[in-house]
């Protein structure tokens, strides 16, 4: 099993308390393995980030290894996410992974259709929320191996369109 | 003429040749222009003091002095004399020197000219009859009926003539005559409102009532004075004296004066446009001569009455046209409020349905026979209703002898000899009716009609009387017409009853679209609703979580009690709000429907409570075999096994003894299944409530607690496969809850 250094998560869901939860179980599932928390609260952060240029003599965006997506965003849906992830040549071989209040039969096909890699019903029940998240790290920090990150490791590039004023 | 002209050969006695005049009168038929004498009445040579063959090879010219033909020729035969005689000044003709009053009119390329002796030298004064006929057209301006306005001018009839009586007659479409009104000497029995067959007025009589508007017989006994030759020289046919006045009467006409003991009478004609509308009668019972003057006013005066009379009863049309359509507006605006059109006619004021004037109205809908006024039986209704469906096609039917048209009705046609039907449906016999009694029902009787019939000098033949009971004869089972603005009316109403049903439909078909789209809403509302709750809710359990995770040291018993109750409550409210998803879901996803064994839909149910069934012992008896059905195999096992599960709970027994099974359906509809329990039953005023969604009977923890969504869903699965669930119950001693899985077939319910 070969571990990734610093794995990073960028969790996009806009309640407070969720990502409470959510940060408080991730930080605690692997207190060994120090795991990056990068967050979004709507879908139209992501999509702006995903549009950002690069600019030069500054940090790049750490590029994260999962993308737990909530789909019940204000605004913008959080499916619209999953489709601008997908298509975007960096990111779309990047596991996302639907945290969504919805238990509905069609949401959850049309996420998979459209590319999630798995699809979690967020639960009332405390523990059983926990250990959803804890199966999540278990999975998809320690159990499978992510495709390598780009060279150099940078999670946005210049968009196609050139921004006349560079 | 023959003397076995009757009433059924008179229809083809040629009256306007009779080939003799009236002896008061003297005619003469002239060549134009010599004026040459082709025929004399035989009276001539008496009147004129010559011979006939003398006169006969004169011209008017030997017989006039110079001055008088020659304004004769100027003033006279100058003009359009064709097809109305025209009356000149007194003249004197002939060798004796004798004043005579002369008609002069052209027919057939001849001149013919009558001249009656100028006896009542004091007719001429002009203008005591001129202001009397003022005074009478003034009179007649101010009446409002035709019937009233006819009874005036009956009454200056008879003061301009002396005639001891004067009847108005008005024919009927059929041609049977009606006396409307009348002047009579005050001793003389009334014929007011007598009926005479259209037998009575042979057709060419009719006509040449239209061709000259009046005709006088003095004297009924009188001896006809034959033309001399008796054929017209130049065409060696009989004389056409259809416009002359004085023309010798049918023999059948005298006939029957004589028999109503007439001696003298006059007929003024009233006509419109071309049409024969009705008759000035004038009867006398001595000898009677009325003068040219005196004649020339009558006319004048009949001619008024032709265009008054014309627009009076267009007038009177119009009054009853303007109160259909107003007894329609106020159906109309009724009907387009209230949502049952035959509600708002049942309650609709009046003697019949729209205003329309009948005996009585019938309104047959939905098998329902509503009657107003004078109808035939609620069951004669139905059958003629049903027998007009069958047989008649217009949607708006009428006639005015129903019996005769439609066959084997056991209708009563006193009550219901005409009928004006308005058809409201294809399928079904509905209709709108208006009945009319037998017109001999309708009619007013002036004198005693049971007084023995007159006999005339000809024998009892023709008397009014008999007149009247030939008249009964001929309208046995008829009825008064219908009048094309009552069809018209009828029309209306069935146009604006099919229009109020066909916007009643609509508006029902959108009521159901915006309910439909309400509950696609709501539904909506309750799935995004649930999901917005829980995210608080599961804030509130995580932190509940936390703060037993970081702070169980800190707190007491107490404090970790209240923190947990708040995670059970929250828990709590989540299985409330999976329910009403749950719910909500049901309500929008499809059924799949395929052939479901339910035998395996209840193991299947059965296993799954298979905890619960070993904890309460409960004995389930189940049914041999159950019919195959068309449903989801899913969502039957989630109704048999809240219905199973139910019956468990609900249940104080030991055991709980639980039946499955189903009863086959009487007609060929849907098999109805049943689950039975003997728990503790449902009271009869909380039976409908339990299939209200989180509506609960119990207190929370009682009979191992739920949150009162599964009946709710239960009937929703059984309703979104088209059937229905409904229960019965005796409290202590269990329920059954039956339901079927299609719907009942229609002519079940």
């Amino acid at each position: 099993m070969t571990e990734i250094i610093n794995p990073s998560f960028l969790v996009v869901e806009d309640s407070d308390e969720d990502y409470a939860a959510l940060e408080r179980i991730l930080k605690r599932a692997k207190a060994d393995v120090p795991i990056r928390l990068q967050r979004c609260t709507s879908a139209e952060q992501v999509l702006d980030m995903l549009k950002a240029p690069v600019l030069p003599n500054r940090p790049l965006p750490p590029l994260p290894a999962v993308i737990v997506l909530d789909l019940n965003l204000p605004g913008v849906n959080g499916k619209s996410v999953l489709l601008a992830v997908r298509q975007h040549p960096r990111l779309k071989r990047t596991p996302v992974v639907i945290f969504s209040t919805s238990s509905s039969p069609q949401d959850i096909a049309w996420c998979y259709e459209h590319g999630a890699n798995s699809y979690h019903v967020k639960q009332t029940d405390y523990s059983a929320f926990k250990r959803a998240v804890e199966l999540l790290v278990d999975y998809w920090v320690e159990a499978v191996r992510l495709p390598l990150p780009p060279a150099p490791e940078c999670l946005l590039e210049k968009p196609d369109e050139a921004d006349p004023r560079l | 003429m023959s003397e076995q002209t009757d009433l059924t050969n008179c229809d083809r006695e040629p009256i306007h040749i009779p080939g003799s005049v009236q002896p008061h009168a003297t005619l003469l038929v002239l060549q134009e222009p010599s004026l040459s004498i082709m025929q004399a009445s035989a009276n001539a040579p008496e009147r004129l003091g010559m011979s006939m063959e003398e006169l006969l090879k004169m011209s008017l010219a030997d017989l006039l002095p110079a001055a008088d033909l020659e304004h004769l020729e100027k003033q006279i035969l100058s003009k359009q004399l064709e097809a109305s005689p025209h009356y000149l000044p007194p003249l004197a003709i002939g060798k004796l020197g004798q004043s005579f009053e002369v008609l002069v009119h052209r027919h057939q390329g001849v001149l013919i000219m009558e001249m009656e002796l100028w006896e009542d030298q004091n007719s001429m004064v002009q203008e005591e009859v001129y202001t009397s006929l003022k005074h009478t057209l003034n009179q007649l301006q101010g009446t409002t009926s035709v019937v009233e306005f006819c009874q005036r001018a009956a009454e200056h009839v008879s003061k301009f003539t002396g005639f001891d009586r004067i009847m108005v007659y008005r024919f009927a479409d059929d041609a049977s005559g009606h006396v409307i009104a009348e002047a009579r000497r005050a001793d003389l029995e009334s014929y007011l409102g007598l009926h005479y067959p259209a037998s009575d007025i042979p057709k060419q009589a009719r006509k040449l009532f239209v061709r000259s508007q009046l005709r006088l017989n003095p004297d009924v006994r009188y001896k006809p004075v034959p033309l001399v030759p008796e054929m017209r020289p130049d065409t060696a046919g009989p004389l056409d004296m259809s416009y002359c006045v004085s023309r010798s009467m049918s023999p059948i006409h005298a006939e029957y004066l004589q028999n109503m003991g007439v001696t003298a009478s006059m007929s003024i004609s009233i006509v419109i446009g071309d049409e024969l509308w009705g008759l000035f009668a004038c009867h006398h019972y001595s000898p009677r001569y009325v003068s040219h003057t005196t004649r020339m006013a009558c006319e004048f005066l009949a001619h008024m009455l032709s265009l008054q009379v014309s627009s009076k009863e267009s007038d009177e049309q119009h009054e009853y046209k303007t109160k259909l359509l107003h007894e329609h507006r106020l159906l109309a605006d009724a009907m387009s409020m209230h949502s049952d059109f035959s509600q708002v006619l049942i309650q609709s004021p009046g003697k019949t349905f729209a205003g329309i004037e009948a005996g009585g109205s019938a309104l047959i809908y939905n098998d329902e026979v509503h009657l107003r006024g004078n109808t035939p039986e609620a069951a004669a209704v139905h059958q003629l209703a049903a027998k007009l469906a069958q047989e008649t096609e217009p949607s708006v039917w009428s006639t005015d002898h129903l019996g005769s048209v439609v066959k084997g009705l056991k209708i009563d046609s006193s009550m219901a000899s005409g009928l004006l039907a308005a058809r409201l449906s294809k399928q079904h016999p509905a209709y709108l009716m208006w009945f009319r009694p037998e017109e001999t029902q309708t009619m007013k009787w002036a004198g005693d009609p049971t007084k023995p019939v007159e006999t005339g000098p000809h024998g009892d033949r023709l008397t009014p009387r008999k007149s009247f009971e030939l008249w009964q004869q001929e309208v046995r089972g008829k009825s008064v017409p219908w009048l094309a603005c009552e069809i018209e009316a009828a029309r209306l109403l069935r146009q604006t009853i099919l229009e109020s049903e066909v916007r009643r439909a609509e508006q029902l078909t959108r009521l159901n679209i915006e309910l439909d789209e309400r509950n696609r809403q709501l539904d909506s509302f309750a799935y995004v609703a649930s999901h917005d709750l829980k995210e608080p809710l599961r804030g509130i359990n995580n932190y509940s979580n936390f703060l037993m995770e970081d702070y169980a040291g800190q707190l007491d018993d107490q404090g970790m009690a209240y923190l947990r109750t708040m995670m059970r409550l929250t828990e709590r409210m989540e299985t409330l709000l999976d329910s009403l998803l749950y719910y909500s879901r049901l309500s929008r996803a499809e059924i799949r429907a395929q052939k479901v064994n339910l035998m395996l839909v209840v193991e299947d149910a059965l296993e799954m409570l298979i905890a619960r069934r070993e904890e309460t012992g409960a004995k389930i008896v189940l049914a041999e075999n159950f019919p195959p059905v068309d449903g989801d195999a899913d969502r039957l096992s989630e109704v048999f096994s809240n219905l199973i599960s139910n019956a468990i709970k609900y249940n104080d027994k030991k055991p709980p003894e639980i039946t499955l099974g189903w009863l086959p359906s009487e007609d060929s509809s849907a098999p109805v299944f049943y689950v039975r329990d003997n728990g503790i039953g449902i009271a009869k005023e909380h039976q409908q409530l339990v299939f209200q969604i989180f509506k609960r009977l119990h207190a929370r923890e009682q009979y191992g607690g739920g949150v009162g969504a599964g009946l709710t869903i239960v009937r929703k699965i059984i309703e979104r496969h088209g059937g229905r669930i409904w229960l019965e119950s005796r409290p202590g001693q269990g329920t059954t809850f039956y339901f079927t899985l299609q719907p009942d077939s229609p002519n079940h319910d």
